[in-house]
C-alpha cells in the first residue's frame, strides 16, 4: 500500500507539472489553431533566467522566481508579436514548423549559456526536511512536488475564473470559437493572441521551475521533460483545458505506477517489457486512447460534411 | 477546424515524440554510396631511416592557419601542416561535453606545436563536424572530411565510431575515440585503427567493485547496476558483473535502458523497493543527481561508485542541494579515463599551464580531451621517424609503437591486443576545482588483475 501511495503521489506531482505545459499548448491551439512546439523551450528559458538571477547574480530566490516567470511570459508575448503575428492567415502547418524554429532558436541561445555543467536554480526546497522531503506513514512527500501540485491547482482555478468572469477571458473564448465572428463583435483578436502567448509563457515558466528545481538541475536536455506534456494534450483533446489536465494526470500516473511496479511484476510473471517501458508507456496510452477516441478524451468531435 | 488538418497535426506530433522517445534516427539505413579511391596502401614500403618524408592526404607543405575554432594553433609558419579531423557532438546528448573536449584537444596541439611539432610539420585540427551523436551523421561527417585529414583527432562515441570503421579501414584512417570501450584495445574490434587512451569502462567497473570492497566496506553483499545500454554503460555493467561474480556478490538488479529511455523515477523506485548495499551507475550527470537525491529523500543512501560520466563537479558546488550527500563519504567516482585536473603528473602540469590561458575551468572533459591526443602524438612522431606520414604510414606506425603521456597514463604499446586495466578513483570534494580528490591512482584490483585481458572486449 505504501508503494502504491508513493507511486500515486509522484505520478500526480508529475502530472501537475505536465499540466502546466499542457494548458499552454491548449490555450495557443484553441486561439490560433497552431500547436506550438516552442513551449518546452519557453519552459527551460524560464528556468535559465531564474538560475541566472538567483545563483549567478545573487538575487533572492523568490524575487528571481517572479522575475523569471514574468519574463518568460513576456518572451512568449514577444515571440507572438515578432514571429507569429506576420504568419496570421498562413497554413497552420507552416506556423507549427515556425514554432519548431523558435524552439531551436531559444534553446540554442540558452544552451550556450548553460554550458558543460548542470545548473541549479537556488531554490530552498531541497533544504527543507530530509533533502526536501518528509515522511507520512511511510510515504515520502516532497516539498517541491507538493508545491507543484498546489501551484497547478491554483493556476488552473485562476484560469477557470479568468475565462468565465473577465472581459479578456471571455474574449479569448470567443476568439477560440470563431475568429471572424469575434472580430465582427469588436474583439481585438491580435491582442487576444498576444495575451494567450503571455499566459502560455507564464505557465511554461512555472513548469520550467518545477522541472528543473531542487536537484533536478537545468541542463541542455531538460526541455525533453516538458516535451512529454505533448501526449497529455493529445490524450485530453487538443482544444480542451480540462482534457489537458486529465491527460497530464494520466501520463503522470502511468509513469509513476510503471516506475514502481514494472520490475517487481516482471520478476513475478517472468516476462520483461524492457527497461525503458515507463517512458514509452505514455505514448502507448496515447495510441490506445486515440484509437478509441480520435479527438482525445475531451476534444471537440468534428463533423465534416462531404 | 479542418479535420484533416487536425489529424495531420496529431500524426506529426506523434511522430516527433516517438522520434524523441526512441532516441532519434540512429538506425537509418545508409543509402549513400561513396566512391572510394584509395591511393595509399599498407603494402607501401616503410622507410625506417628517413631522408625524404612521404606525405599524403591531409598533409600540406603550407603552414597551418594561426587559429582554428577560436584557439591558436601555435603552428610554426616555416613548417608544413598535418591536418586532423574532428567528429564531435554539438547538438546531441553529449553537446555539453563536446566544446570542452574540443578546446582541450586544440590546446594540446597548441602546446605540442609550440614545443616543436612533428618534425618539419605542425599539427592542426580542422573545424569540427557536428554528428549529433548520430551514426549516420557521423558517417556523413567522416565522408566530408576524409580527403582533407591525415587522421581523426576525435571520433566521439563508441557506436558512432564503429559505424564508420569500415570506411576508415578502406582509407587507412586512424582515429582517437572519445569513448573508453574495452574493444578499442583489440584489432578484432578496431582493425588496428583506434588509438585508445586511458582506462576503459570494463576495467573501471571491475576496479570500482574491488576497491569499494577493499577500502570502504567489505560487508557489501548485494549490488545494483544502472547503465545506459548500447553505450559505455554496457562495458561498465559487464565489468561490474564480472567483479561481482569474482567476489561472490549478488547483483540484485541491472537497470540498463538506452540513454534516451532512462527513467529516473524507475531507477529511484528500484533503490527503494529492492534495496542494495551498493550500486554502480554509468549514467549521465543529470540523472545521477536526480537518482541519488530522489533515493536520499526516501532515506536510501547506499554506497555508490560512479562511472566517470556520471559525476560532475557541479555536484559539490557551493549552494547545490546535494553537496552534502555527495561529500558524505557514501559516493565515490571513477576518473574519466584519466586522473582529474589537479593530478600531480608532468602531463597534468603542462595541461594546466596551457589551458589556464584559454579557459577558466577544471572540468574533467578538458582533461579527457587533452590527454586523448598524447598517444596520437606518439603515433605521428613514430610515423615521421619512419619517413612516412601518409595515412598508410601513420597506420603502420600505430600498429606497434610504445606511446607515453608525460605520466598521465601508464606507457602503452599500441596494437598489442590487450586492454589496460589501471583505474583512477576519487571522492567528491568541493574544495578542489575538479570536484574530486583522487584516492587511488593507477589502481588495479584483483578482479581486473586476474582477468584475461587478451580474451577480447568485455561487451
Amino acid at each position: 500500500m505504501t508503494v502504491f501511495l508513493q507511486a500515486t503521489f509522484e505520478g500526480l506531482s508529475l502530472g501537475a507539472i505536465y499540466s502546466l505545459v499542457a494548458i499552454g499548448f491548449v490555450l495557443i491551439y484553441k486561439a490560433t489553431d497552431v500547436l506550438s512546439f516552442a513551449q518546452p523551450a519557453l519552459a527551460v528559458v524560464g528556468a535559465g533566467i531564474i538560475s541566472g538571477l538567483a545563483v549567478d547574480r545573487g538575487v533572492p530566490f523568490w524575487l528571481a522566481l517572479i522575475i523569471g516567470i514574468v519574463f518568460t511570459g513576456l518572451i512568449g508575448l514577444l515571440v507572438e508579436r515578432t514571429f507569429l503575428r506576420p504568419m496570421v492567415g498562413e497554413p497552420v502547418f507552416s506556423v507549427a514548423i515556425l514554432t519548431i524554429g523558435i524552439d531551436i532558436l531559444l534553446r540554442t541561445i540558452l544552451n550556450k549559456w548553460i554550458g558543460i555543467d548542470p545548473r541549479y536554480l537556488g531554490d530552498p526546497f531541497p533544504s527543507f526536511g530530509n533533502f526536501g522531503s518528509f515522511d507520512v506513514s511511510g510515504v515520502t512527500l516532497k516539498y517541491l512536488e507538493i508545491a507543484a501540485l498546489i501551484t497547478a491547482l491554483v493556476l488552473i482555478g485562476i484560469l477557470g475564473v479568468f475565462f468565465k468572469r473577465s472581459k479578456y477571458g471571455i474574449a479569448m473564448r470567443a476568439t477560440s470559437f470563431d475568429q471572424e465572428a469575434a472580430l465582427a463583435q469588436g474583439i481585438n483578436v491580435g491582442r487576444v493572441f498576444g495575451l494567450v502567448w503571455l499566459i502560455a509563457g507564464i505557465l511554461a515558466g512555472f513548469s520550467g521551475f518545477f522541472i528543473t528545481g531542487g536537484f533536478n538541475t537545468l541542463t541542455q536536455a531538460s526541455f525533453i521533460s516538458a516535451l512529454r506534456a505533448l501526449p497529455a494534450v493529445v490524450i485530453g483533446g487538443l482544444d480542451s483545458i480540462a482534457g489537458a489536465v486529465v491527460g497530464s494526470l494520466i501520463i503522470g500516473l502511468t509513469q509513476g505506477y510503471i516506475a514502481y511496479y514494472q520490475l517487481p511484476l516482471e520478476s513475478i510473471v517472468g516476462f520483461t517489457l524492457g527497461s525503458g517501458f515507463s517512458l514509452i508507456a505514455p505514448y502507448l496510452v496515447m495510441f490506445i486512447i486515440l484509437l478509441i477516441k480520435p479527438d482525445g478524451l475531451f476534444g471537440t468531435k468534428e463533423v465534416e460534411r462531404v | 477546424m479542418n479535420s484533416l488538418r487536425k489529424r495531420g497535426i496529431i500524426i506529426f506530433s506523434i511522430l516527433s515524440l516517438v522520434i524523441v522517445a526512441c532516441g532519434g534516427a540512429e538506425e537509418e539505413v545508409v543509402e549513400e554510396t561513396v566512391e572510394e579511391v584509395v591511393e595509399e596502401s599498407l603494402d607501401s614500403p616503410a622507410v625506417t631511416t628517413a631522408t625524404n618524408i612521404t606525405t599524403g592526404k591531409g598533409v600540406s607543405e603550407e603552414p597551418c592557419p594561426a587559429e582554428i575554432g577560436g584557439v591558436p594553433t601555435g603552428a610554426d609558419p616555416s613548417k608544413g601542416c598535418i591536418y586532423l579531423g574532428l567528429l564531435n557532438d554539438y547538438s546531441g546528448p553529449y553537446a555539453p561535453a563536446g566544446p570542452a573536449l574540443e578546446v582541450a584537444q586544440r590546446a594540446f596541439w597548441l602546446w605540442a606545436n609550440s614545443a616543436g611539432g612533428i618534425g618539419d610539420y605542425s599539427v592542426a585540427i580542422r573545424e569540427g563536424f557536428d554528428t549529433g551523436y548520430n551514426p549516420q551523421k557521423h558517417l556523413e561527417g567522416y565522408v566530408s572530411m576524409k580527403d582533407d585529414v591525415a587522421a581523426l583527432a576525435m571520433s566521439l562515441g563508441t557506436p558512432q565510431t564503429l559505424f564508420i570503421l569500415d570506411e576508415m579501414d578502406k582509407d587507412n584512417m586512424i582515429g582517437v575515440p572519445m569513448s573508453w570501450w574495452s574493444g578499442w584495445s583489440y584489432k578484432s574490434a578496431d582493425k588496428g585503427l583506434i588509438i585508445e587512451f586511458g582506462s576503459q569502462y570494463c576495467a573501471d567497473g571491475m576496479n570500482g567493485v574491488d576497491w569499494l570492497l577493499a577500502n570502504i566496506n567489505p560487508g557489501v553483499k548485494t549490488i545494483g547496476i544502472m547503465a545506459f545500454a548500447g553505450d559505455y554503460g554496457s562495458d561498465w555493467a559487464a565489468g561490474v558483473t564480472k567483479a561481482a561474480e569474482a567476489n561472490g556478490l549478488e547483483v540484485a538488479w541491472t537497470y540498463a535502458p538506452p540513454s534516451t529511455e532512462f527513467d529516473v523515477a524507475q531507477a529511484v523506485g528500484l533503490l527503494v523497493t529492492q534495496p542494495v548495499d551498493a550500486y554502480f551507475p554509468a549514467i549521465g550527470a543529470t540523472q545521477m543527481a536526480q537518482v541519488a537525491g530522489g533515493a536520499a529523500q526516501q532515506g536510501i543512501t547506499p554506497l555508490a561508485m560512479l562511472a566517470g560520466p556520471s559525476f560532475n563537479s557541479a555536484f559539490v558546488q557551493e549552494g547545490f542541494a546535494l553537496k552534502g550527500l555527495f561529500e558524505s563519504g557514501a559516493i565515490y567516482a571513477m576518473g574519466l579515463g584519466v586522473a582529474p585536473y589537479e593530478a600531480d603528473t608532468p602531463g597534468h602540469a603542462i595541461m594546466r599551464a596551457t589551458m589556464s590561458q584559454i579557459i577558466d575551468s577544471a572540468n574533467s572533459f578538458l582533461v579527457a580531451g587533452w590527454s586523448s591526443q598524447y598517444h596520437l602524438k606518439g603515433v605521428l612522431e613514430a610515423a615521421y621517424k619512419g619517413g612516412d606520414i601518409s595515412r598508410a604510414g601513420i597506420r603502420r606506425a600505430a600498429a606497434n609503437v610504445t606511446v607515453e603521456s608525460d605520466g598521465m597514463f601508464p606507457a602503452r604499446t599500441l596494437g598489442q591486443d590487450r586492454a589496460d586495466n589501471a583505474a583512477y578513483i576519487g571522492i567528491p570534494d568541493g574544495n578542489v576545482p575538479s570536484g574530486q580528490t583522487v584516492l587511488a591512482s593507477k589502481y588495479t584490483g584483483p578482479s581486473a588483475g586476474s582477468y584475461d585481458w587478451e580474451s577480447g572486449p568485455c561487451s
